[in-house]
């Protein structure tokens, strides 16, 4: 009971700040986990009239280009590609891996990077999808050195890792105004806190994340205090996990095997330095995934616009009608964590 | 595709490895990226790989206040 006025409270003094900033404010997140948080616990009917809130790039799987899929959908005639299994639906520009492997493609869904190559066969061509952020590419860092261990010689990596700063930046430059940013608590706990100095520049109030609606609370009430003190450092809310210098060793990792490269970003486009690449010296375990980024389906999706936070999803006319998370049209809606499938499941409370 | 949980350490490997337990499900998953982990600990999963310690006191502290979310605001 005590604590359930303790969210009221929160609640209320979130509202308070907000009034006395006097105008609605934009706040975006990133990362989709956060997206899913806030439609579940209803924030956006809660703070309706004060908050507009933004679901940014944040999801690997929404921003994942056709090109990379229609890739995978060939290399599966030949390989087995391992795959996380949010990519499956993800439509490519004719077909989904979920397609091809009804088609005869050899597609396998891992949990783990790390476990997959433990059972490995030696002679077994294997290809792993390797998708994510800065909270998965260390565990791709680590397979692959399980890989070299091994003596592994039939195993590849399809690398189209990114990385949140350089496409932060963009949207920040390019594409959207904001009052305030709810920094991914995961990536984060990778790559530390300083790593988010950059968004001070930007003069929009930053806190890093923890997940439950409490962490969103506490984090929205961080942004709205900031406002009102003009104070654009970047606040860590998510302490029990995440430290200044993030995981050393995880940093360590990505950068053994790693380096910058341009990367191709649904709706933000190629971003140099966005995405992470084997190093040349481990080239024989990388594939080559190079794919033509500029021939797009010819749909009338809109996920590009909704990262970038130009419409919500059910402005976007394919939403609810042809557009489920059954029978996706876009990756927005395969992800669990992507904002169109958020706004489906948690509908109920949509203040539309 | 990328959600992390926290699990409780309840034994160690050799190989860098950890049995945790979550909501009562057990499972292995490779410790690599942190340092000094003990039993008892908790520690964030992400993708099969622990990829930080949780400071248990102050997850404790937000943990109470998990869940009353909802009910405030239904
Ligand atoms: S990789 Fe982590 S931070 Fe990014 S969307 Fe997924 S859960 Fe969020
Ligand atoms: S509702 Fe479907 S078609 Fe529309 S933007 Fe979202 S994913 Fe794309």
């Amino acid at each position: 009971m005590r604590y359930k006025m303790q969210t009221a409270e929160l609640i209320w003094e979130i509202k308070n700040n907000i009034e006395k900033i006097g105008r609605s404010l934009k706040v975006i997140e990133v990362c989709g986990t956060h997206t899913v948080s806030i439609y579940k616990n209803g924030f956006h009917t809660l703070f309706e009239g004060y908050i507009d809130f933004i679901s940014g790039p944040g999801c690997p799987v929404c921003v994942t280009h056709e090109g990379y899929i229609d890739r995978l959908v060939e290399l599966s005639s030949e390989w087995t590609i391992y795959t996380f299994g949010d990519l499956l639906k993800v439509p490519g520009s004719s077909k989904s891996l979920s397609q091809a492997r009804a088609n005869g493609g050899k597609i396998k869904v891992m949990y783990s990077p790390v476990d997959a190559v433990e059972h490995l066969e030696n002679n077994e061509k294997v290809i792993f999808a390797a998708v994510g952020f800065e909270t998965t590419a260390p565990a791709f860092a680590l397979s692959l050195e399980k890989v070299i261990e091994k003596g592994l010689k039939n195993v590849k990596f399809a690398c189209e890792l990114k990385t949140i700063d350089e496409p932060l930046k963009s949207l920040l430059q390019n594409h959207i105004r904001v009052d305030g940013i709810i920094l991914p608590g995961h990536v984060a706990t990778v790559i530390g806190v300083d790593s988010f100095k950059f968004v001070e520049g930007f003069k929009v109030a930053s806190v890093i994340s923890g997940f439950e609606g409490y962490d969103i609370l506490l984090s929205l009430l961080s942004i709205t205090q900031d406002i009102l003190n003009e104070d654009f450092t970047v606040k860590n809310e998510y302490k029990r996990v995440v430290k200044k210098e993030g995981n050393v060793i995880a940093k360590g990792y990505i950068e053994k095997y790693f380096e910058r490269t341009s990367a191709f970003f649904r709706g933000l486009g190629l971003i140099p330095g966005g995405g992470l690449k084997i190093k040349d010296e481990f080239r024989e375990y990388s594939i080559d995934m190079s794919y033509d980024n500029t021939k797009q389906k010819d749909s009338l999706c809109r996920c590009a616009d909704v990262l970038t936070g130009k419409i919500k999803p059910f402005e976007c006319p394919l939403f609810e009608k042809v557009c489920t998370p059954i029978s996706p049209k876009g990756a927005c809606m395969v992800s669990q964590e992507g904002s169109c499938n958020a706004y489906f499941r948690y509908g109920k409370w949509k203040g539309r | 595709m990328c959600l992390g949980y926290p699990a409780k350490v309840i034994e160690i490997f050799e190989d860098k490895k950890a049995l945790v337990e979550y909501l009562g499900v057990k499972k292995m998953v490779n410790i690599a990226l942190l340092k000094n982990v003990s039993i008892g600990d908790y520690i964030l999963i992400h993708s099969g790989i622990a990829i930080e310690k949780i400071d248990q006191k102050e997850a404790e502290e937000i943990e109470k206040l998990f869940g009353e979310v909802q009910d405030a605001n239904s």
